[in-house]
């Protein structure tokens, strides 16, 4: 491992990073909890190492690979993960490994070798973050509120004839809206990046997941993603989507397999910004985002109760 | 031989935008004013004061031409119930003629926004690489025609849709004054601009930011003659003056004070009873959750999933757009932000995509779709190019193996499928769905309880003040004199007019008495009075010798909404 981090200071920072996300995860972990969960901090600490092998093999200059492994050594999401759910934070190191195991065979392609990291560490990430105790709600079959909007809606609809009524609303009409409303939930980027409005989501708890000023980051990384380098982390947001489509999040959170693509694109649109030319046009942009980043990192987030 | 083929194209053309906004009038007016289909209480306040108005040249409170009509001290925008007076002067005062308005503009806004792209992408010749043509501007005609968002603010008394539509006109104008190098052009749509201040507060916001985007981008041409840039300035200034001055009394902030983020008088839903000093600062939490707000309106959840959060303002179980056009959202963005051809589209929309939704995310409110209404607009554009080169691709792709016609056949038949299973679904949530299940939203049964009032002219009724401000609905649909309504029911003194946030929950105006049910009263003075269901119970009533029920009035779900009763000494 040593021989891969040529450069000291990056050694240096990695483990002032690593440290401080020691501290913020023992700070925020009740003394209760703290025994039981030390394990799964020091997982969540090994993460972070893992994390900067795979952001050190896709960024330059490699200091965008410190600033992700920062953000995610703090990130609120994975902070609240790693201090309670046990499963979550095991799925989130396999996402990891399977990530490395990509863009290590990305340069000899060999599909046996891809086809394994899948069902090594791919399956069993998504396993663990479902949690079986909540299989009742899946959107489908239609459950007994969707049974008695059929029936209102056939009410409703009796002037226009019964054939029509039983076409426009039915159980499969009932499961597709369920998965709509699932798949627009996972794919809400608002969700991420602030915890969603309390008058929006009727008894959902809003937590912030990713810093704010990151989405600017997300925004422009999302427009200048490569298919050719980028490929995976698309089809795998994309893959997550369609699963969380048919798995709740409300319940089963498989989008937080999710906080991967999208610190990678985060880390694309920095990258964007980066090679733009001149010192100056640079620094327009970044100084306003690092100053509202640094601000919600510090107020928001050690201060305040973003971690909870 | 060419030219031919050409007429015969634009011949094409002009029969598919015809039927575009055939089909855009049709489902913006039918069954209008229908009052079983609910009437809110803000609608019939504008009709009200159009039809007082109109009347007497006062308001309901005996205000001479007001600029901003206090009414439930919401101090409405004034331009769209001065404007009603035509329909109501013709059509008298009807759900239909309060309504006619805003249905006419949403028709008239799909005009302008096609002729509005069709200026833009024809009018730099580099764009000429892009095989941009009629099909591109009727796509995005068709888009906003049948979007569930705009049909639905068409289908109501709204003044933000008027205001949409002096928005989009000024654009319009401004920018074909800039193309034309006419600046009497440009100085209309910058008159509009201001224009649509006095048609919903909101703009008072957003056209600032977009006509202000519009000058920096005309700046060198405007700056070529000063005379005229004093000229417009002046004029500018002096048709803003009266809304600038309003602006400044308790009146004209009240909507900004009531519902701003950054107001002290409002209770924050995100607020917590944590004194933490600046984790919980109040500023830095409400400038983190306008940044929350503003980004909610470009979240897909809210433009293509059904928001359950508005309840009044929105359909069952449909979104702002038809979730079918997701995918032509994403392909659309991307193509709008990253291919050079639609550059002079971009100059002109990106303003218009980053403002409309400013003054709607400083509110509390989660996704209000009606203060950010000028949004659907640029989403449609975008999902009109995401369409558009959708279709250019399949196409590409299937002409190498079936001929041309039998290519654009299969698009045809497709899109039209679509397109009418949309509207299909459309016309259901608005005809049967709505009336059913947002009943008590839009307030349905006034209309029935009038038309069973006026059958007693002679007797003094007394109308429940429990739900809010119903007095209006009474006065609408019994059309009651304004006059007499003035000098009866008046409590305020006009000089505070702009200054008072009094509202009188008892008033007497003709025959009717709005205020509480006071039991022994009516009994004693066997008053006719009208109450909901928490009034009495149907058994209670009936059981009672001195009561006699006239009539329930029930909503479509067969509930008891109002009860009209008539109490007898004897």
């Amino acid at each position: 491992m040593g021989k891969r981090l040529k450069n000291r200071y990056e050694v240096e920072l990695l483990i002032i990073i690593i440290l401080i996300g020691a501290i913020v995860r023992f700070t925020y972990t009740s003394a209760a909890l703290f025994k039981e969960d030390f394990w799964l901090i020091l997982i969540a600490l090994f993460n972070i190492f893992l994390f900067f092998l795979l952001t050190k093999r896709l960024f330059s200059p490699k200091l965008i690979a410190l600033f992700l492994t920062f953000i995610f050594s703090i990130l609120p999401w994975q902070i609240q993960l790693s201090r309670s759910g046990k499963n979550q934070t095991l799925a989130l190191i396999l996402t990891n490994i399977f990530f490395l195991a990509i863009y290590s065979v990305k340069k000899r392609p060999n599909f046996n070798k891809i086809f394994l990291a899948l069902i090594l560490f791919l399956l069993p990430a998504i396993f663990l973050t479902s949690n079986k105790q909540e299989i009742n709600n899946l959107p489908f079959p239609p459950n007994s509120q969707d049974i008695e909007k059929i029936i209102t809606y056939r009410g409703i609809l009796t002037p226009i004839g019964p054939t029509f009524s039983r076409l426009y609303s039915n159980k499969a009409t009932a499961v597709l809206k369920n998965i709509k409303i699932n798949f627009f939930e996972a794919a809400d980027i608002n969700n991420y990046f602030f915890a969603a409005h309390p008058l929006e989501r009727v008894g959902v708890r809003e937590n912030e997941k990713f810093y704010s000023g990151l989405l600017p980051l997300f925004v422009i990384g999302l427009f200048y993603l490569k298919f050719s380098i980028d490929g995976p982390i698309i089809l795998w947001a994309c893959f997550l989507l369609v699963l969380s489509s048919f798995l709740s999040n409300r319940y089963f959170g498989t989008n937080l397999l999710l906080i991967l693509p999208i610190l990678l694109v985060i880390g694309r649109g920095l990258e964007k910004i980066m090679s733009i030319q001149g010192f100056q046009k640079k620094i327009i942009i970044i100084l306003p985002l690092f100053t509202w980043l640094i601000i919600e990192i510090i107020i928001f987030g050690l201060l305040g109760n973003i971690f909870s | 031989m060419i030219k031919k083929l050409n007429i015969s194209r634009k011949l094409t053309w002009s029969i598919v935008i015809f039927v575009i906004l055939l089909t855009a009038t049709i489902i913006r007016f039918y069954q209008l004013g229908n009052p079983s289909r609910g009437f809110y209480l803000d609608e019939a306040a504008i009709g009200y004061n159009a039809y007082s108005i109109l009347k007497t040249g006062k308001d309901e409170f005996g205000k001479s031409f007001p600029i901003l009509f206090r009414s439930f001290t919401d101090f409405k925008a004034p331009l769209y119930i001065y404007l009603s007076i035509i329909p109501i002067k013709i059509l008298g005062l009807t759900p239909f003629s309060t309504r006619f308005l805003s249905a006419l503009s949403g028709s008239i806004a799909i005009l302008i926004a096609f002729s509005f792209v069709k200026l833009i992408v024809n009018r730099n010749p580099k764009s000429g690489k892009l095989p941009i043509n009629y099909f591109f501007h009727s796509l995005v005609a068709l888009v906003l025609a049948i979007a569930p968002w705009h049909v639905f603010y068409s289908r109501g008394a709204w003044e933000a849709n008027l205001s949409f539509l002096i928005l989009l006109a000024a654009s319009y104008y401004c920018i074909l004054g800039f193309e034309r190098k006419k600046r009497t052009i440009f100085l209309l749509g910058s008159v509009l601009f201001v224009l649509s201040t006095y048609a919903y507060h909101g703009q008072r916001i957003v056209a600032p930011l977009i006509f202000g985007f519009y000058l920096i981008y005309c700046r060198k041409w405007l700056f070529e003659n000063k005379k005229f840039l004093v000229l417009g300035f002046t004029i500018l200034v002096l048709f803003s003056l009266p809304i600038l001055k309003i602006s400044l009394t308790p009146g004209g902030q009240s909507r900004l004070n009531s519902l701003s983020i950054f107001s002290k008088e409002i209770i924050l839903p995100w607020h917590t009873e944590d004194s933490r000093f600046l984790s919980n600062n109040r500023y830095l939490v409400s400038i983190r959750k306008g940044l929350a707000l503003y980004t909610t309106y470009f979240s897909p959840r809210n433009l293509f999933s059904p928001d359950p959060a508005e309840k009044q303002r929105w359909l069952v179980d449909l979104s702002a757009f038809y979730p079918w056009q997701f995918i032509f959202f994403i392909i659309g963005i991307f193509i709008f932000i990253r291919k050079k051809e639609y550059s002079p589209l971009r100059n002109i929309v990106l303003p218009w995509l980053f403002f409309s939704p400013v003054a709607a995310s400083v509110t509390r409110d989660p996704f209000s779709t009606v203060r950010a209404l000028p949004l659907v607009f640029p989403i449609s554009v975008i999902i009109g190019i995401g369409l558009y080169e959708t279709i250019l691709f399949v196409k590409e792709k299937i002409s190498l193996k079936f001929n041309q016609k039998f290519t654009n056949a299969s698009i045809f038949f497709l899109l039209s499928s679509i397109v009418i299973v949309s509207l299909v679904n459309l016309s259901i949530q608005f005809l049967f769905v709505l009336p059913h299940q947002r009943a008590k939203y839009w307030e349905l049964g006034y209309s029935e309880v009038a038309k069973e009032l006026l059958k007693y002219p002679n007797e003094k009724i007394i109308i429940d003040n429990f739900r809010g401000e119903s007095y209006i609905h009474i006065l609408f649909f019994t059309k009651f004199d304004p006059e007499t309504y003035q000098k009866e029911a008046g409590y305020l003194e006009l000089t505070n007019y702009y200054y008072s946030f009094e509202r009188a929950s008892i008033k007497k105006f003709g025959q009717f008495e709005y205020r509480e049910i006071d039991w022994k009263k009516e009994k004693a003075e066997e008053n006719l009075f009208v109450g909901d269901e928490l009034l009495a119970s149907k058994e209670s009533i009936l059981s009672d010798p001195l009561l006699k029920l006239i009539k329930e009035v029930k909503y479509p779900d067969q509930s008891v909404v109002f009860r009209i009763i008539k109490a007898n000494k004897d």
